[in-house]
């Protein structure tokens, strides 16, 4: 697929006198190349899509088959899928209102963590005594088990939004401060040194240079952090919440229902791989440099 | 062949070739007596908690060997808060356990024959509590604030129908299920009021200085109803009676004892349960000699059911569309009430 | 073609006097530090040069001589151990920020387009962008980067990257460019083009100019006095003039005596990389 656009006048033109005054603009490919690249960009989403879809597939049929076999008592044990099915779509209202609830739980204490992680990161980044005494507390913060955690934290805060915010943030926030600590880290020492010599100043060098150069490795964080945003929301409202997901989870544990077990469970995870997919978007629209670099192999040395 | 589907190929022979291996493994059941392990039958009961003054017969029967003197050998499993003591029953992982009436009856509406084989206290103890001084102390004045539930669905129409025989004229209240301890919620001041036993966490309430105020579900329109009971599957009831009715012998044994020993019995349950289980010796005895009364009380012999106390409320429940089956879907028809119970297999009352 | 319309720098279209006070007047500048092993390194020893208003000059050393810490020093980056450097007549001068300082790996920054990174410097300084985005869309003009000033550096070529890094050095400087081998990294012939293409913008900017390179023809095209550094400890081994009219053309280092010049400062340079310590980094 012909997407270099790398162009290199200077074998020809040495100055400017010598450019051709009618160069063509390079945005403009053929229709020929523009139509090959739509079949190139399908190709690759087949490649990507086909050997995942398969395996699912043949796994859907080995469980609706293996739960064929268990019969009525595997009805509380392993329903098959299409009772699942049947159960996400008549629950479908439901559901989606659980759903909301638990997404507002998640996007607010995903927001609180990314404040948190910035400022946080930041801090570390600027001050070598700080990093030093909060990084082992922010190691520390994770090795506590959440299970034994949150409930202290609904005892403490209620039942509101506000506790199970406190949980996702307590699970997303590591990811993300450790992301940028590193990222702002690794920023190259030439550039800086060039950065110096203009005569910029440390918060200048900071904001000009390494928060956008840390943006990759901050949003791995990200990535991270929202992957695990959703559980975190769901362990909170199993302590205590009068909606969400885990509320519904329990109400069909409680009425032997696996199959809605399962549905909730399904959507649980669809809902994960939603926010993870906005966030990889979120990425390709913020750093489309960094992408593009990636693509066409790293012009920049 | 692309070779990202020759490796799907691949895993996917190798799940086919695993997959049946482990279902054999899995379809044994673990509760079929090994007929050459001496004389004695090995069987398992579920608990539905951690051990408390519901189980005290059972711990007594064990520690005084009338199982034993019966061919049994009793195992307990403990309680786990991720599998229902009714799905162990039912998968046959367990051949007894501890379970309620709303449970059976959910239970068998979504499809699992379970059968109630004995009721352990004769009438319900639940009852709602409140801390007094709060504003709270009528049923009435409990109408719209905020209950720590558990996640049933008959929680609601229950406590709406308390609610409304209470005076509410329209019966609303927070329902919020948390996995909190009823009465840690209680003392948070984050929750109204909760679902507890009249044996346990109100002895334990007062016995830590609160002041609650008790309102019993069966003295606010709620038809009375056997909690808990012990239960088994259908498929170990056709295959095994003889064990089950030795069982039965053995565990009415137990409890008949600690009615007329209460000290004794809860003396026993302690020493039978898992070291540090209770912190508080003392809310054991007080909750047994409230209880001890309890497990026989009007009734000729320990475990006898009547009919009408396994109608009533399944009934009610179903009058409130919180019967569900296996879709989630309220059930329909009502359930067949009378199969969900059985005294074949308690010892002969005279 | 067309008059640019830039700003001059300063000294600009001055004659190069030799009774003038140089620009840049470095005195026994001596630079060591701890090396990697706690040994301390002499990088630099006693090192005397200057660099008059408006002239290019060129510095020639083996690698590892300390020619890229004699930039850093001079840049203001940097403070020697020993000596001083003087920015028109005053040692005492800050230095940093007053030159341009171009590095060899261009560091252009990733997210910003061509024109957003040339006035890097200058919005580092604290000018106004509209200001700063008009300075450089005319010197982009000249540098016959038209065209490309919304276009990310992961587009262009080597060459041209190269000289949007020249932009950003030209706006950034105030007194001085500083040039650490910039041409070092990239192929022959884009090489040779920027070269002549450098010639002929200086030519315009008029601007002072120190260059170094371990490239002995690059250094005879370019300037107007090439130094010749030794190995570590470097200091000044050799300098010389060029003697070479203004506009110069690459088929003028044929002649005769540019050969011999040339024969001389490959000879001294060659010597020096005998005498390496075994070649460590610039």
């Amino acid at each position: 697929m012909s997407e270099t656009r790398t162009v290199d006048r200077d074998a020809s033109a040495t100055n400017a006198a010598e450019l051709p005054a009618g160069a063509p603009d390079r945005r403009q490919l053929p229709t020929r190349r523009r139509s090959a690249a739509w079949v190139g960009f399908l190709r690759r989403a087949a490649t990507l899509i086909v050997p995942p879809a398969f395996f699912f597939v043949a796994l859907l049929l080995l469980w609706q088959w293996y739960a064929e076999t268990l019969g009525t008592a595997g009805a509380v044990t392993l329903p098959p899928p299409t009772r699942v099915w049947s159960v996400l779509v008549a629950q479908r209202d439901i559901l989606w209102f659980h759903t909301q609830v638990t997404l507002q739980e998640t996007l607010v204490g995903f927001a609180a963590a990314l404040a948190a992680g910035l400022i946080c990161g930041t801090l570390i980044d600027f001050s070598p005594w700080l990093r030093r005494a909060l990084y082992p507390l922010l190691v520390t913060s994770q090795t506590i088990p959440i299970i034994t955690l949150a409930p202290l934290l609904v005892l403490w805060f209620g039942f509101e939004l506000l506790s199970k915010t406190l949980v996702v943030l307590l699970v997303c926030f590591f990811p993300i401060v450790v992301a940028l600590a590193d990222g702002l880290r690794s920023a190259d020492p030439e550039l800086l040194k060039l950065y110096r010599s203009f005569g910029a100043g440390r918060l200048r060098a900071f904001w000009s240079v390494r928060l956008p150069g840390a943006l990759p490795s901050l949003f791995s964080g990200i990535r991270i952090a929202i992957t695990y945003s959703v559980v975190g929301a769901i362990f909170g409202e199993y302590v205590g919440a009068d909606a969400g997901l885990a509320v519904y989870m329990k109400l069909k544990q409680a009425s032997f229902n696996t199959a809605g077990v399962i549905a909730a469970i399904i959507v649980t995870a669809a809902l994960s791989i939603a926010l993870y997919g906005a966030t990889a978007l979120v990425e390709r629209i913020a750093l489309p440099w960094y992408y593009a670099q990636r693509r066409t192999g790293g012009a920049s040395r | 062949m692309i070779p990202s589907l020759r490796r799907s190929l691949v895993a996917l022979a190798l799940l086919a070739v695993l997959v049946p291996q482990l279902a054999g493994c899995a379809a044994q059941s673990t509760a079929s007596p090994p007929s050459g392990n001496g004389k004695l039958d090995d069987v398992t009961l579920a608990l539905d908690w951690t051990p408390n003054t519901n189980h005290t017969g059972i711990y007594v029967a064990m520690a005084k060997g009338w199982y034993a003197q019966h061919g049994i050998k009793l195992t307990l499993l403990p309680y786990s808060s991720s599998v229902a003591p009714e799905t162990l029953v039912a998968t046959n992982k367990a051949d007894f356990a501890i379970s309620f009436t709303e449970s059976v009856t959910s239970a068998r509406a979504a499809g699992q024959p379970l059968v109630s084989i004995a009721a352990v206290i004769q009438h319900n103890t639940s009852a709602l509590i409140s801390l007094k001084g709060a504003g709270l102390d009528t049923v009435a004045s409990l109408n719209g604030k905020r209950y720590a539930g558990f996640g049933a669905p008959y929680e609601q129409p229950v406590i709406d129908q308390v609610l409304s025989c209470g005076g509410a004229g329209n019966p609303t209240f927070r329902n919020i299920t948390t996995t909190l301890d009823p009465v840690e919620a209680l003392k948070s001041k984050q929750f109204d009021f909760a679902w507890v036993y009249e044996g346990w966490e109100v002895i334990q309430a007062q016995r830590e200085g609160l002041q609650v105020n008790v309102f019993p579900i069966t003295d606010y329109c709620i038809p009375d109803y056997y909690s808990p009971v012990i239960i088994s599957s259908q498929s170990f009831i056709a295959s095994h009676s003889d064990v089950i009715k030795r069982f039965l012998a053995a565990t009415s044994q137990g409890y008949t004892y600690a009615v007329q020993h209460p000290k004794d019995a809860a003396d026993l349950l302690i020493k039978g349960a898992p070291a540090g289980t209770f912190d508080d010796t003392g809310l054991v005895y007080a909750s047994q000699s409230y209880l001890s009364p309890q497990y026989q009380a009007d009734a000729k012999c320990w475990g006898y059911q009547l009919s009408d106390k396994w109608t009533a409320y399944p009934q009610f429940m179903y009058n409130h569309q919180a019967i569900q089956d296996a879709n989630g879907n309220p059930i329909k028809s009502p359930p067949d009430y009378a199969a969900a119970f059985t005294n074949q297999f308690l010892p002969p009352c005279s | 073609m067309a008059q640019p319309n830039i700003p001059m720098m300063p000294g600009a279209g001055e004659p190069a006097s030799a009774l003038a006070t140089p620009l840049l007047d470095v005195r026994d500048v001596t630079m060591r530090f701890a090396g990697t092993n706690g040994k301390p390194v002499t990088a630099l020893a006693n090192v005397s040069l200057h660099v008059n208003t408006g002239e290019f000059v060129a510095l020639v050393g083996p690698s590892g001589c300390g020619k890229s810490t004699l930039l850093s020093i001079l840049a203001g980056l940097e403070t020697p151990t020993a000596g001083a450097v003087a920015l028109r007549g005053d040692p005492a001068a800050r230095r940093l920020g007053r030159a341009g300082y171009m590095p060899q790996r261009d560091l252009l920054l990733p997210w910003r387009t061509a024109l957003g990174n040339a006035i890097t410097g200058l919005e580092a300084r604290g000018t106004p962008r509209a200001e700063a985005r008009d300075r450089a869309r005319a010197l982009f003009e000249t540098f016959g980067l038209d065209g490309f000033e919304r276009s990310y550096p992961f587009t262009l070529s080597g060459g041209m990257r190269q000289r949007v890094a020249f932009a950003r050095t030209v706006l950034a400087a105030r007194d001085l460019l500083l040039l650490d081998e910039p041409f070092g990294a990239l192929d022959a012939l884009t090489r040779a083009g920027l070269q002549r293409w450098l010639l002929d913008i200086w030519g315009q900017l008029g601007a002072t100019c120190l260059l170094v390179t371990h490239d002995v023809e690059e250094a005879l095209l370019l300037a107007d006095r090439v130094y010749v550094l030794t190995a570590r400890p470097g200091h000044v081994r050799l300098e010389q003039c060029v003697p070479l009219e203004r506009p110069r053309r690459p088929e003028m280092l044929a002649r005769p005596e540019l050969v011999a010049l040339k024969a001389e400062l490959l000879a001294a340079l060659v010597d020096e990389v005998a005498a390496a310590p075994g070649g460590g980094d610039a």
